[in-house]
Parts: structure tokens; C-alpha cells; sequence
């Protein structure tokens, strides 16, 4: 019977797992994903719907041919994202940035921007 | 484990004369607090161990020899509050023996209280609401943190006074009617206070996670909410008849063993209710999901969210084979977002990638018809869209397609 007592109450490690899950998804972005901007950007700015972990989220850019233009380190506070960019000349630019929210679920994506022309 | 702080001052108090019984009971709730501790102890240092292993998508014994556990362990928030709790966990285990010697109304009594409300309300800052960016977050999390805090007090308070109760009712020594009187009243009381805490947290915390009240019937996390709700009216249920049948009548011979059994029913029925929440804490959460319909099953699907629009890509069936394509458009407010044209691209683990147009279907959603899927594995989905003239969404997201049947 005491054994029994003992086995029901084990209930202590239940304590462990609570964490309901969700994931940090891009919010909004500047430039916004898929618009053309008039003049070449310093930064892009990242906008996410969680809070980060700063050493386990990053973002990269890359011009039409793949090179970084990305530079300097990304800054991260709560469930914003920056970094610094090279001068951008005109063409299409590929955002790409990888995100552990607080709540600890990973998500990633991508998407692209472009200065100026039409 | 939280009886520390509530029930044992209760029953110290109202043994007054400390019998043999009492320290006998003292040592094996000692046994008790330990054993939980320590399976919390050992949990939390799995869980952390594994979400390592989930954050680098390494083998565990390399990221342990390259320190990547410790890295986690510092510098996420995951972390530092399992490090916290682990700490707190272990000064209240090697400080137990001490405390049962201690006064009642002592201050390393209310230290102990401190630790074990640590240990308790740690997870509610690594869940969804700790996550949740500004005031938006605040009031969720408040309600995560009271909602483990009520729970932990009662159900952690069950063990202990069925345990009591147990001696009490072996127990031949007369003095036993009085501290169990007196143990049971105070123990309702801290019932009641529980009880009234869950059920107001839970109600916000569900509002806040499930969202729409379809949300509890048409997604697996409302269905295991209602679950949870079951098993909590059950142990209400059974907590009823404890206060307001048996408690006033516990003069009455054999009312102490029925009292005894009961409280384990509700300790089961308590265990149960908390399995449901691992499960719970293994899925999204219902709000959190944007589709009220379940995917049908062996198809390839993913959500793709941005500000300027998102997208639902269903590969179907999602395997080795040959797969048609579907693809719909939403804006910010899940509308459907009208596009000129589509193109659709998929680029194989480690190979080129392949794009098709997409033509309209008479639904609206855009639809590529024969799309060969050579291997099983990661793929990545991206999606070309023209809205108008001007603007263009694009958007990719990795798609995981399946061996051959």
C-alpha cells in the first residue's frame, strides 16, 4: 500500500512539461518582403511574432549571384532582428534567416526585395 | 514536493506533541520530496540534453564533447531557467532534513517555500506566453506561472495527506483524530484556493491557446484541453465528496480509510490530468494553427507566412511517385490573395531545382498537375508569385516528402 502511495507520487515530474509550443514566424520585415525600395537600404530589419534566442538565430542577404552583402554582426533584442548591409547596387536581393524563439521551436525562411528600377 | 511550505507546517501545528508516528510519517514524506526532486532533476537535464541535440541537428554525443550542451544550458532562456530550477531543486532536497527540525513558523521554512515556488512556476518563462513579445505576453504568462503554482500546491499536497491519512488510520494512538481534523480542514482550504487559481487561469490560458471555441472540438490540442477539462471536473468531483461528505463526518469509524482512498483516486486522476499536459505541450497550439480541417493524410503540406502574404502548399500525395501540386494565397488577414500568374519550384536534398507554372483552378488556388518526386527527404518548396504589375511575392519553406509506399 505505501508503495503504492509512493508510485502515484511521482507527480513531481510532471512539473517539467509545460511548455506549450509555437513558433517565431516573420511579422514583417524592412525592406517588406517582395517590395522594390527607391533607394539602396542600410539595414534589414527583422520583425518576428516570438521573442529570439540572440545565439541561435541569424539572418544572411545575398545578391543575384549568391554573395553575401550582409554585414557587420546581427543585432537581436526581444523579437526583433537587424543587420547592417553593404552599398546595394540596383537588382534582387535574397533576405534568408533561421530563428529559435524563446519558447525554443526553430523556423526558417526566405524571401527577396529589390532596389530600385522597374 | 510543495507540501513543504503548507501542509507539514499545518500538521507539525497540529501534532504539537511530536509522537513516533509523526516522525515515522516525517521520514517517509522525506522519501517522498526526495524522489520527486529528483526525478525532476534527472527530466529537466534530459529535456535539456535533447533540445541541445534538436537546436545544433547533431548527434548528442558530439555536441556534448563540443561543449554545444553548455552553450544551450548559458545562453537560451531554456536554459537558464532549467539551471535555476535545477539549483533551487537541489538546495530544497539538501536542505530537508534541516527544515524538519526547524520551528514552524521559522525563516528557513519560508526559504524553502521560495525554492520550491522556483522550482514550480521556472517553466511557465520557457513556454508559448514567456515567448510572446511585450505586454501581450505578460498577462498569459502571470496566468502560466499561478496555473503551475495552484497545481503543484494541490496535487503535491494529495501524496502527502493520503500518506497521512494512511498513518492515521493504522495509527491506534488517539491524538491521530486531531491532526487529521485539523491536517484535512487546512488542506480543503488550500483545495479551495487551488482549485479557484486553476480554474481562473485555465479558463484565460485556454482563451488564450485553443482561441475560438471550435478551435476545442476541431483540433487535436482542443481536444486534449477537453480531455484535460474531464479529468479536472472528475477531481472536483471527487475533492466534493471528500470536504462535503467525509470531511464532517470523520469521527465516524471508517470514514479515514475511505478518506485515504479517495484522495489517491484524485492523486490518480491528478497524475493523468498532467500526462495530458505533456502530450499538450508536444503541439502547437490550437490558435496557432491558421486551418480549422485536419490535412488529410499522406500529403505533403506546409504553411508559408510572411507580412506582404502567406501560402499553403500541399504536395499530394506527398511520396516518392509522381504528386499534383496546389497551391492557394492569403493575405495578413487570411483572404485569399488574388496573382496574375505563379510559378512553382522545387529543389531536391542536394540536387537542382525544377520550376513549372501554375495554372488557376476555378477555387481560385493554382495548381501545377504532374510534378515527379525522384527521392525522399528535405525539399524546399518556393512559390513566384506577380500580384500585380508591380508587386511580386516570393516565398520558400522546406517540404519533407516520404519514402515510396
Amino acid at each position: 500500500m505505501r508503495l503504492r502511495v509512493l508510485i502515484l507520487s511521482f507527480l513531481a515530474m510532471a512539473f517539467g512539461s509545460v511548455a506549450a509550443h509555437a513558433h517565431a514566424m516573420l511579422d514583417r520585415a524592412s525592406p517588406a518582403v517582395g517590395s522594390t525600395v527607391a533607394s539602396a537600404p542600410r539595414e534589414v530589419s527583422l520583425t518576428f511574432s516570438q521573442n529570439l534566442e540572440a545565439a541561435f538565430s541569424s539572418v544572411r542577404v545575398t545578391d543575384a549571384n549568391g554573395a553575401r552583402v550582409d554585414q557587420g554582426k546581427p543585432q537581436i533584442s526581444g523579437n526583433t532582428m537587424r543587420i547592417g548591409l553593404k552599398s546595394l547596387s540596383q537588382g534582387t536581393y535574397r533576405v534568408r534567416w533561421q530563428a529559435l524563439s524563446v519558447d525554443t521551436h526553430k523556423t526558417e525562411g526566405s524571401f527577396t526585395f529589390t532596389v530600385g528600377g522597374r | 514536493m510543495f507540501d513543504v511550505i503548507v501542509a507539514a507546517p499545518a500538521f507539525a501545528a497540529a501534532a504539537g506533541m511530536l509522537d513516533p508516528d509523526l516522525r515515522r510519517w516525517r521520514r517517509r514524506w522525506s522519501w517522498l520530496v526526495w524522489a520527486s526532486l529528483a526525478v525532476a532533476a534527472v527530466s529537466g537535464a534530459i529535456w535539456l540534453v535533447l533540445l541541445a541535440g534538436d537546436i545544433y541537428a547533431a548527434p548528442i554525443a558530439e555536441i556534448w564533447r563540443d561543449g554545444g550542451v553548455w552553450t544551450v544550458a548559458s545562453q537560451t532562456r531554456f536554459g537558464q531557467v532549467s539551471l535555476v530550477r535545477l539549483i533551487a531543486a537541489a538546495l530544497l532536497a539538501a536542505s530537508l532534513p534541516a527544515l524538519n527540525r526547524t520551528a514552524v513558523r521559522s525563516p528557513w521554512r519560508a526559504g524553502a517555500v521560495v525554492l520550491a515556488i522556483i522550482v514550480l512556476i521556472g517553466p511557465a518563462w520557457t513556454g508559448h506566453a514567456g515567448a510572446t513579445p511585450g505586454v501581450a505576453g505578460e498577462f498569459p504568462l502571470a496566468a502560466d506561472a499561478l496555473h503551475l503554482l495552484a497545481a503543484g500546491a494541490w496535487l503535491g499536497g494529495l501524496a502527502p495527506l493520503a500518506m497521512l491519512l494512511a498513518a492515521a488510520w493504522r495509527g491506534k494512538e488517539p491524538r491521530w483524530a486531531i491532526v487529521t481534523a485539523i491536517a484535512v480542514r487546512r488542506f480543503s482550504l488550500l483545495g479551495v484556493i487551488s482549485v479557484s487559481t486553476l480554474l481562473a487561469s485555465g479558463i484565460a490560458n485556454s482563451r488564450y491557446e485553443v482561441g475560438t471555441f471550435n478551435n476545442l472540438f476541431a483540433t487535436s490540442y482542443g481536444q486534449l484541453v477537453l480531455i484535460k477539462i474531464g479529468l479536472f471536473a472528475a477531481m472536483l468531483g471527487v475533492a466534493a465528496i471528500n470536504r462535503f461528505y467525509l470531511t464532517p463526518r470523520l469521527a465516524t469509524a471508517g470514514t479515514v480509510r475511505r478518506l485515504y482512498h479517495s484522495s489517491l483516486a484524485e492523486t490518480g486522476l491528478g497524475f493523468a490530468a498532467v500526462v495530458v499536459v505533456g502530450f499538450l505541450g508536444a503541439i502547437a497550439p490550437a490558435s496557432h494553427m491558421h486551418h480549422d480541417a485536419g490535412i488529410p493524410e499522406g500529403v505533403a503540406f506546409v504553411h508559408i507566412h510572411s507580412n506582404a502574404g502567406m501560402a499553403d502548399v500541399t504536395i499530394m500525395p506527398g511520396r516518392v511517385g509522381t504528386a499534383r501540386a496546389i497551391i492557394r494565397l492569403w493575405n495578413d488577414d487570411f483572404e485569399p490573395l488574388a496573382a496574375e500568374r505563379l510559378t512553382f519550384t522545387l529543389t531536391p536534398p542536394g540536387g537542382q531545382p525544377i520550376t513549372w507554372p501554375a495554372a488557376q483552378a476555378q477555387d481560385g488556388s493554382w495548381q501545377v498537375d504532374v510534378i515527379p518526386l525522384s527521392q525522399a527527404g528535405n525539399w524546399k518548396a518556393a512559390i513566384d508569385a506577380g500580384l500585380d504589375a508591380k508587386r511580386r511575392l516570393t516565398l520558400d519553406a522546406p517540404i519533407v516528402i516520404e519514402p515510396e509506399r
